[in-house]
C-alpha cells in the first residue's frame, strides 16, 4: 500500500467512522454500545494504521514521507499537499491515543452520546489534517475546520452551558482564523499560488506586509493559546465540562498552536515582531504563574488538572520561542507523553465525578474504594509531576535547560510555576486518597472496568519504556 | 565489575516480585538477603581488585545531547556504595526475621531496588541519570513508609526538594550544554550566579536532611510504623542528599555563604533534635529527632573531611545505622509489646551504648591530630540524650514477662550487632582514653538525669506544636494563596468577566437596541434610509471629484 | 423578420405560459399544480430557447445576448423553477389560489429577462417601473399580516422615488445616448452635479432593487413577512438578475468614474455588513436572519468591487452564484420545518427541531456552515476567490473578516436552537419529495465544493 494512501485513510478515516457512528441503530441502549464500539474501532484501526506509517521511517527524522500532492485547480491554482514526518507523526499519535482514552471514558447510557462521537471523529480528522498538511492553503482548512465540529462537541457535552463563555472562547479562535485567512490570502497573492509552510519565510513581503502576515499569523496560533487574557474563557470552559472526551479536545486544542509554532515559525522574524519578544515571554511567564497558582488555590481536582495542563502548555511555547530548533523532537516526545498522562488522567477524574454525582459522595477519599482507579490514577498523576517514569521528565529537563540557557530569571518562575502544578496535583491525588469514616460495607461506587484498566495499564507501558527509548514502537 | 552488580541486584529484586503463596514470603525475602550478600562479597572483591571501568548504554539520541545510563567502577564509588550495600543487607534480614511484616517479599524488592538506585546514583556520570535516580529513591521511599497520611507531607517536601535540584541541573545544562557531571566544576567559569545555585541546592538537600527548618515532614513520618521507618534516613532520601552533597561539592563551596550556612544550619538542627529528642515521651519521636542530629552530625563530619567520603566516614555511617536499630529494638521490645523483656532491653542498651560509643571512637579517629570542638559537643550531646533515654526506658520498664522464643530474636540480633560494632572498630590505634571518657560523661549524665523532671503539660505543648510547620504556613503557602487569589480576581473576575466582556457584550446590545429602535419607525425609515443614501454617495462622488 | 422572431421566443414562451395558466384556471378543474406546472414548463421553455440563441437577440440596439447573459438568464430559470416547485407545495397544503401567483411569477421572469439583457437605460429604466409594479403585486398576494399590506406599500412608494431620481437622470441624458456603452463618455461631458445625479441615480436604484444598505430596509420586511412563496422568490430569484445587470453597468458605466465612485462603494458595502451583521443579531425571525446574511454578503461584493479591478466583478458574481445555490437548499429546509400546518419563522418554534428531525436540521446546519465561508464548505472557496481581490487594502480585507465575526453569533444561534433547547413541539412530518430535494441539492453542492471547475468554465465566459 502506498504511503500517500495510508496517508489519506488516516486523515479520512475517522470521518468515515463518523458516519458510521451516525448510522448506528437507534435502539435505546444498545445505541449508545454500537455507537462508541464503533468510534472506539474507528480510532484503533487509525492508531494500527499510524504504527504501520511509523515503520516505513529509515533513518532521518526531517525525512517527510508520503506527500501527496491534490491539484485543485482555480484560477490562483490552488494543491492540497499532505505529507507526514516523524514530528508530525508523534504529535498524531498521540492524539489518536487521546481520543481513544477519551471515547472509553464517554458514558455508556448518554443519549447524546451519538452526537459527540461523531463530532470528536470529525476533530479528529480535521486535527490529523492539520498536523499533516504542507501547503497553507490545507493547513489553513483544517485550521478553521476544526473548530466547528469542537464546538458542537462541547455543546453536545453539555447542553447547559452558559452561552456567553463559550462564546468569547469561540469568539477568540474564530478570530484567530479569521487573521490567519488573512495572512494567507496576502501570502498566496504575493506567491501567486499555494506555498509550502516551510517555504513562507523565504518568499520575500514588503516591510509593511512581512509585519501584517507575521503578526497575523502570530496572533492566530496565540489565540489558541492559555496565554494571558486569553486564557480566561478556556478555563470557565473547562471548569462546566464533565465529559471527558470534550474535555481532552478543548485541553489539547493548544497544542494544535504549539505543533504550528514549533514547525514554521522562523528564526528570523520582522524586527517589529521581534521587539514585542519579550513582552510575549514575560505574558507567558505570568501566565504559567498565575495558572499554577490557580491550581493551588483551588480543590476540585479537575480544576488542578485543567491547570496543569495550562502550565504545561505554555511551557512548550515558551521552548519554541526560543532562538533555536535543536529541542524540536524533544517537544515532540515531551507532548507525546503529555498527550497520554492528560487524557488519562482526565477521563479517572471524570469517572470519580460521575461516581461522585450518582452516589452523593464527596470526590475525597472516593480512590479508597475504587482500587483499579487508584492506581492507574496515582501512577499517572507520578507521570505528569514529573518523576522519570516515562519520557516527559528528560524530554522537559532540556527543554527548560535550554530555558535556562537564554534567561535565568524565565528558567526559574518556570521552575516554579512546573513546582506549584506539580505540588497541586499531588495534594489533589492524596486527598483523593483520604480514608473517610464510612465503612466499606456503605460505599457501592463502581470501579473502572477491566477494559479501562488494561488500557490505562497499557498506557503506563508505552511511557514506561519510553524511558529507554522514546520510539520505541518504531521499527 | 559495578555493572554485573547492578545486574545481578536487578534480577534478584525482578525475581522477589514474582507473585506467590504468602507462605513463602519468609524463604523467599530471606533467599533474597542471602543472594544480596553473595553479591556484596563479589562486590568486595572487585573492591579489592581496585579496577577502574565503565560501562555505558545508551538510551537516545536527540539532536543536543545523548541521554545515557553511565556505571562507572572507580575506587571512589565503591567506597560510596559500601556502607549502603551493608545496611541494606541489615534491613533485609531485619525484615525477614521481623514477624509483623506482611509484606516481606515485596519489601525484600524494594530494598533491592533501592540499593540499585543508590549504586545507580553514586556510580552515574550525567545530570539526567542523576536526577532520575533521585527520583527513584524519592518513589521508592514513598513504599517503604505505606501510610497515606504518613507520607503525604513527605512526598510534597520531596518534590519541592526534587524540582530545586532539576532547577539546578537544567541551569547547568544550559550553560554547560553537557551533562557529565565531571563538567560541574567548569561552571564556575562559564556561569554566574554561584550564591543563587548554593541557596537553591542547599534549600533542596536540607529538606531531603530533615534540617531545621524543613523538618515538618520528617517529624509526620511518625505516624508511620517503626519498622517501616528505621532504616529511612539511611537508605533513603537523606543519603541520596548526602551523595549529591559530594558530588556538587565543586560549585557549592566557591560560594562564600556555603561554610557558615552547613556550619549554622548543622548547630541549629541539632539544637532542636536534641530538645525534641529530650522531650518527647515516645521511643518513636525521639527516633526521629535524634536523626536529625545525626544529619546534622554527618554533614557536619562530611565538611570537615572536605567532602571526600572514606572509608571511615562509610563506618561511622554504618554504625549510625545500628544505632537506630537499637531504636528500633527499643521501639518493639518495649512499646510495642508493652510489657519488657529485661534481658532484651539490658542488651538493647548495651549495644547502644557500645555503638555510640564507637562512633565517638571512629569520630575522633578522623581527627585524632586535629580535635575539633564541636566532635565534643557532639560526644556530650550524644551523651545526654543516650543518657535521658536509657534513663526513661529503664525507669519506664515495669512489665516484666518470661521469656518466649520470638523474645530470643531481639537478643540474637543485639549479640549479632554488639559482634559486629566490634569488628567494625577492630582498626588500630584504639583510643581506649576517648571511649572512657565518653562511658564516664554517660553515667555522669545519667545520674544527673535522674533529677530532671519533665512535667506531662511540657512534653505535650512542646511535641504537639510545630512552630515551624505553621510559621511556613503563615508566611509562605497562606500569602502565596492569597497572592495566587488575589491575580485571580483582578485579571479575571474584574479586568475580563466584569469589565471587558460586559463592555463588548453592553455595546452588542446597545448596537442592536438602537437598531431596533430606527426600524420601528416605519415609513420615516425608508425615507431616512434613502435620504441618507442619496446625500452619501452625492457628497463622496462631488468631493472626489474635486 | 422570422428570425427576430425566433429570437424572442425566450420571452414569448413566457407571455404563452401566462397565457396557458389563465386557460388552465379558467378551463381546467386539476387546480393549483397545473398552474405551476405550466409555469415550470414555460420558464424551462424560455431558458432553452435563450441557450439555443445564446448569442441572438432581436432589437440589437436596445438588447445583447451573449454568455454572460444567457448564463444569469439560465440560473434564474433554474432558480425560479425550483421556487416554483417548492412553491406549489405550500399552495397545496394552503389549499389557496395560485393563479395569479404563477401569472405574476411568469411576469417577472419576462421582466427579468429584459432587464437582464437590455443594453439600454431607459428600456432598463422602464423595465423596472414594470418590474416594481409586479413585485408589489406580487408582495400583496401575501394573506400572512396586514402589516405586509403597509410594506408593499412603502416598497412601492420608495421605488418610485427611486425611480423619480433615475427619471430625473434619463432627463439629463436625453440630449445625448442611453446605450450602456457610450452612456460614461457622455456623462464626462457634464457638469460635475449632472454627471454626479446621472451616474448616482443609476447607482442607487441598482442598489435598492439588489437591496444593499443604504436601500436595504425594504428587503428584510419582503424576505420575511411574506408568505414564504413570496419570501423565498425574493431571497432566490431576482438577485442574481439584479447583480448581473449591476456588473454591467460596473463594466460599462461605472467603471471609469472609479475614482469618485470608490469611497461610496466602500461606505456602502461597509454599511451593508455592519447593518447585516446587527441584524441578523437582533431578530429572531429565521428568514429575516438570512436576508440580514443576504445584505452581509451585498457589502462584501461591495467592498471587493470598489477596487475596480476586472476579476473583482467575476469573483463577485460567482459569489453571488453559490450564495444564491446555498439558499436554495435553506429554502428547502425552510419549506420542510412546519408546526401544526405552518411554516416556522420565529426561531423560539424551532427549539429542539433536531431530535424529531434530524435530517433537515443536519442539511440546514451543513448550508449554513458553507453560508458562513468555514472550510472546507463550498462558501470558503467563494470567500477565498473575493478577498484575494482585496489584498491590496489590507484594512478592508480585516474589515471584511470582522464583519463575517459579527455575523457568526446569529448562525451559532440558530444551530444552538434546533439542536441544544430542549425539545418543545411536535412538528410536522417533511414530505419525503423535500428530502429527495434535500439529498440531491446536497451532493450537488458537495461536487462543486470538490471540484469547481463549473466555476472555471464561467471565468472563460467572462
Amino acid at each position: 500500500m502506498s504511503v500517500g494512501i495510508l496517508l489519506c485513510l488516516v486523515i479520512l478515516l475517522p470521518l468515515i467512522g463518523g458516519l458510521f457512528v451516525l448510522n448506528a441503530k437507534d435502539a435505546v441502549v444498545s445505541n449508545a454500545k454500537n455507537a462508541r464500539h464503533t468510534a472506539l474501532l474507528t480510532v484503533f484501526s487509525n492508531i494500527l494504521l499510524i504504527l504501520f506509517l511509523f515503520s516505513h521511517f529509515q533513518s532521518a527524522e526531517n525525512q517527510t514521507l508520503g506527500l501527496i500532492d491534490i491539484s485543485f485547480a482555480l484560477t490562483n491554482k490552488i494543491e492540497f499537499i499532505f505529507g507526514a514526518d516523524l514530528f508530525a507523526l508523534v504529535f498524531v499519535f498521540g492524539v489518536q491515543i487521546a481520543v481513544f482514552v477519551g471515547i472509553l471514558g464517554v458514558k455508556k447510557e448518554v443519549q447524546s452520546q451519538k452526537g459527540v462521537l461523531f463530532f470528536a471523529l470529525c476533530y479528529l480528522c480535521l486535527t490529523n489534517g492539520y498536523f499533516f498538511a504542507r501547503d497553507i492553503c490545507s493547513f489553513y482548512i483544517c485550521f478553521c475546520g476544526q473548530l466547528f465540529p469542537l464546538y458542537m462537541l462541547i455543546c453536545f457535552a453539555n447542553s447547559e452551558i452558559q452561552n456567553t463563555k463559550l462564546f468569547y472562547l469561540f469568539a477568540h479562535y474564530f478570530i484567530g482564523a479569521a487573521l490567519l485567512f488573512a495572512s494567507f490570502v496576502l501570502i498566496m497573492h504575493t506567491k501567486q499560488g499555494d506555498v509550502l509552510i516551510e517555504k513562507i519565510s523565504s518568499v520575500h513581503f514588503s516591510h509593511q506586509k512581512s509585519i501584517y502576515i507575521w503578526g497575523g499569523i502570530f496572533l492566530a496560533l496565540m489565540l489558541r493559546m492559555p496565554v494571558w487574557p486569553f486564557y480566561h474563557a478556556l478555563t470557565s470552559v473547562s471548569v462546566k465540562l464533565t465529559n471527558p472526551l470534550a474535555l481532552i479536545a478543548l485541553n489539547f486544542l493548544p497544542l494544535s498552536g504549539v505543533y504550528a509554532l514549533t514547525r514554521y515559525w522562523p528564526l528570523d522574524i520582522p524586527v517589529e515582531i521581534e521587539l514585542l519578544s519579550p513582552i510575549f515571554q514575560i505574558l507567558c511567564i505570568v501566565t504559567m504563574l498565575v495558572a499554577a497558582f490557580g491550581g493551588l488555590i483551588y480543590s476540585n481536582t479537575a480544576q488542578k488538572i485543567h491547570h496543569y495542563i495550562f502550565v504545561y502548555d505554555l511551557l512548550y511555547l515558551l521552548a519554541v520561542f526560543l532562538p533555536t530548533d535543536v529541542i524540536r523532537m524533544n517537544i515532540a516526545y515531551s507532548v507525546f507523553s503529555f498527550l497520554l498522562m492528560g487524557a488519562c488522567l482526565i477521563v479517572l477524574q471524570s469517572h470519580m465525578q460521575t461516581q461522585s454525582l450518582k452516589t452523593g459522595l464527596a470526590l475525597k477519599g472516593i480512590l479508597c474504594h475504587m482500587p483499579k482507579a487508584s492506581l492507574c490514577y496515582f501512577l499517572f498523576v507520578l507521570a505528569a509531576i514529573g518523576l522519570p517514569v516515562s519520557a516527559f521528565f528528560w524530554n522537559n529537563f532540556l527543554i527548560v535547560s535550554e530555558i535556562f540557557n537564554y534567561h535565568l530569571y524565565a528558567g526559574t518562575a518556570v521552575i516554579f510555576a512546573m513546582t506549584l502544578a506539580a505540588v497541586s496535583l499531588l495534594e489533589g491525588a492524596y486527598e483523593l486518597k483520604t480514608q473517610t469514616c464510612l465503612p466499606q460495607t456503605q460505599i457501592k461506587i463502581k470501579d473502572i472496568d477491566i477494559f479501562s484498566f488494561c488500557v490505562c495499564v497499557l498506557i503506563m507501558s508505552v511511557l514506561l519504556v519510553s524511558v529507554v527509548r522514546p520510539l520505541w514502537f518504531v521499527f | 565489575m559495578l555493572n554485573e552488580t547492578v545486574l545481578y541486584l536487578f534480577l534478584i529484586g525482578v525475581v522477589s516480585l514474582v507473585h506467590t503463596n504468602r507462605r513463602y514470603d519468609f524463604l523467599l525475602s530471606f533467599a533474597a538477603a542471602v543472594f544480596v550478600c553473595v553479591v556484596f562479597g563479589a562486590f568486595l572483591l572487585d573492591f579489592k581488585t581496585g579496577l577502574d571501568s565503565s560501562y555505558t548504554l545508551v538510551l537516545d539520541a536527540s539532536q543536543n545531547t545523548n541521554i545515557k545510563l553511565d556505571i562507572i567502577s572507580s575506587p571512589q564509588n565503591y567506597i560510596l556504595i559500601l556502607p549502603f550495600f551493608v545496611m541494606t543487607i541489615l534491613a533485609m534480614f531485619n525484615n525477614a526475621f521481623f514477624k509483623y511484616e506482611p509484606n516481606k517479599k515485596n519489601m525484600a524488592a524494594c530494598f533491592v531496588f533501592n540499593l540499585l538506585s543508590l549504586i545507580m546514583l553514586i556510580s552515574g556520570h550525567n545530570f539526567i541519570q542523576m536526577m532520575t535516580f533521585v527520583l527513584v529513591v524519592d518513589i521508592l521511599s514513598q513504599l517503604f513508609i505505606r501510610d497515606m497520611r504518613a507520607g503525604r507531607l513527605c512526598s510534597l517536601y520531596n518534590l519541592v526538594s526534587d524540582m530545586g535540584l532539576f532547577l539546578v541541573l537544567a541551569m547547568l545544562e544550559g550553560k554547560l550544554s553537557n551533562l557529565d557531571v565531571g563538567n560541574i566544576s567548569h561552571y564556575y567559569e562559564t556561569g554566574k550566579h554561584r550564591d543563587f545555585i548554593m541557596f537553591v541546592v542547599m534549600f533542596s538537600l536540607c529538606i531531603k536532611f530533615g534540617f531545621f527548618l524543613f523538618q515538618g515532614y520528617w517529624l509526620d513520618l511518625k505516624k508511620a510504623k517503626f519498622h517501616n521507618l528505621y532504616f529511612l534516613p539511611y537508605l533513603s532520601s537523606s543519603m541520596a542528599a548526602l551523595i549529591l552533597l559530594v558530588k556538587f561539592y565543586p560549585i557549592l563551596v566557591v560560594s562564600p555563604s556555603f561554610l557558615p550556612l552547613v556550619n549554622w544550619l548543622s548547630v541549629l538542627t541539632a539544637v532542636f533534635g536534641t530538645i525534641g529528642a529530650v522531650l518527647s515521651s515516645k521511643i518513636k519521636e525521639k527516633f526521629m529527632y535524634f536523626n536529625m542530629i545525626v544529619m546534622a552530625f554527618l554533614v557536619k563530619l562530611l565538611e570537615r573531611l572536605d567532602f571526600q567520603w572514606n572509608i571511615y566516614f562509610s563506618t561511622v555511617l554504618i554504625l549510625c545505622f545500628i544505632l537506630s536499630m537499637c531504636f528500633y529494638y527499643f521501639h518493639y521490645d518495649i512499646e510495642r509489646k508493652q510489657a519488657a523483656n529485661k534481658p532484651a532491653v539490658f542488651l538493647e542498651v548495651l549495644t547502644t551504648i557500645g555503638t555510640a560509643s564507637a562512633i565517638v571512637l571512629q569520630t575522633s579517629f578522623l581527627f585524632s591530630k586535629n580535635t575539633s570542638w564541636w566532635i565534643l559537643g557532639f560526644a556530650l550531646v550524644l551523651c545526654f540524650v543516650l543518657a535521658l533515654l536509657c534513663r526513661q526506658i529503664l525507669s519506664g520498664v515495669k512489665n516484666v514477662k518470661p521469656l518466649k522464643p520470638t523474645d530470643f530474636l531481639s537478643i540474637s540480633v543485639m549479640l549479632f550487632l554488639n559482634a559486629f560494632v566490634l569488628f567494625l572498630c577492630r582498626g588500630e590505634a584504639m583510643q581506649y582514653w576517648v571511649v572512657l571518657l565518653f562511658w564516664a560523661c554517660l553515667m555522669f549524665v545519667y545520674y544527673l538525669t535522674g533529677f530532671i523532671n519533665i512535667t506531662k503539660t511540657q512534653e505535650f505543648e512542646f511535641q504537639d506544636v510545630d512552630f515551624l510547620g505553621v510559621f511556613l504556613r503563615k508566611c509562605f503557602i497562606t500569602p502565596f494563596k492569597k497572592a495566587g487569589l488575589l491575580i485571580n480576581i483582578l485579571t479575571d473576575f474584574i479586568l475580563l468577566e466584569r469589565t471587558f466582556f460586559p463592555l463588548l457584550s453592553g455595546a452588542n446590545i446597545w448596537l442592536i437596541r438602537t437598531y431596533r429602535k430606527i426600524s420601528r419607525m416605519g415609513l420615516s425609515y425608508y425615507f431616512l434610509c434613502m435620504l441618507f443614501g442619496f446625500l452619501i454617495s452625492f457628497y463622496l462622488f462631488i468631493r472626489s471629484k474635486q | 423578420m422570422i428570425e427576430n422572431i425566433l429570437y424572442t421566443l425566450s420571452e414569448s414562451s413566457l407571455i404563452a405560459s401566462v397565457i396557458g395558466v389563465l386557460m388552465s384556471a379558467l378551463f381546467s378543474q386539476e387546480g393549483k399544480k397545473t398552474c405551476f406546472k405550466i409555469a415550470e414548463a414555460g420558464i424551462l421553455v424560455s431558458a432553452f430557447f435563450a441557450l439555443l440563441f445564446y448569442n441572438k437577440t432581436f432589437l440589437e440596439g436596445f438588447f445583447t445576448a451573449s454568455w454572460q447573459t444567457t448564463l444569469t438568464y439560465c440560473l434564474c430559470a433554474l432558480f425560479a423553477v425550483c421556487w416554483l416547485w417548492l412553491s406549489s407545495k405550500w399552495f397545496v397544503k394552503q389549499d389557496a389560489s395560485s393563479t395569479r401567483f404563477c401569472i405574476l411569477a411568469l411576469l417577472l421572469m419576462f421582466l427579468l429577462s429584459l432587464i437582464i439583457k437590455t443594453t439600454n437605460v431607459l428600456v432598463l429604466f422602464f423595465c423596472l417601473a414594470l418590474f416594481g409594479l409586479t413585485q408589489y403585486a406580487l408582495l400583496k398576494t401575501s394573506t400572512s399580516s396586514e402589516g405586509l399590506y403597509h410594506y408593499a406599500v412603502k416598497y412601492l412608494f420608495s421605488a418610485l422615488v427611486c425611480l423619480v431620481f433615475w427619471g430625473c437622470a434619463l432627463y439629463f441624458l436625453s440630449t445625448g445616448s442611453y446605450d450602456y456603452g457610450t452612456l460614461a463618455a457622455f456623462v464626462q461631458t457634464q457638469s460635475s452635479f449632472k454627471a454626479a445625479w446621472i451616474v448616482l441615480s443609476l447607482f442607487c436604484c441598482m442598489l435598492f432593487f439588489i437591496g444593499a444598505a443604504p436601500f436595504h430596509f425594504w428587503y428584510a420586511d419582503a424576505v420575511s413577512a411574506s408568505d414564504l412563496p413570496v419570501g423565498s422568490y425574493f431571497a432566490l430569484v431576482p438577485n442574481i438578475a439584479f447583480w448581473s445587470v449591476f456588473l454591467s453597468l460596473y463594466d460599462k458605466v461605472f467603471m471609469p468614474f472609479a475614482q469618485n465612485l470608490k469611497p461610496i462603494f466602500v461606505v456602502f458595502g461597509c454599511l451593508s455588513i455592519v447593518l447585516g451583521a446587527i441584524g441578523a443579531n437582533a431578530t429572531r425571525f429565521i428568514r429575516k436572519i438570512f436576508s440580514f446574511v443576504y445584505l452581509y454578503q451585498l457589502g462584501v461584493a461591495l467592498l471587493v468591487l470598489s477596487t475596480f479591478r476586472a476579476q473583482s466583478a467575476f469573483a463577485t458574481y460567482i459569489y453571488m452564484e453559490v450564495y444564491l445555490f446555498l439558499m436554495i437548499g435553506v429554502y428547502v429546509c425552510l419549506f420542510g420545518m412546519r408546526l401544526n400546518g405552518e411554516h416556522i419563522n420565529n426561531l423560539s418554534f424551532l427549539k429542539g427541531y433536531a431530535f424529531m428531525r434530524p435530517y433537515v436540521s443536519a442539511t440546514l446546519v451543513f448550508y449554513i456552515l458553507s453560508l458562513t465561508g468555514l472550510p472546507p464548505f463550498i462558501g470558503f472557496i467563494s470567500q477565498f476567490f473575493m478577498l484575494f481581490n482585496v489584498y491590496q487594502s489590507l484594512w478592508l480585507l480585516y474589515l471584511i473578516l470582522a464583519g463575517f465575526l459579527m455575523l457568526l453569533p446569529a448562525y451559532f444561534r440558530i444551530i444552538q436552537t434546533i439542536y441544544f433547547f430542549k425539545k418543545g413541539y411536535h412538528f410536522d412530518r417533511v414530505e419525503f419529495g423535500l428530502y429527495i430535494a434535500l439529498i440531491v441539492h446536497i451532493v450537488f453542492v458537495s461536487v462543486l465544493a470538490v471540484k469547481p471547475n463549473f466555476f472555471m468554465i464561467q471565468a472563460s465566459l467572462f
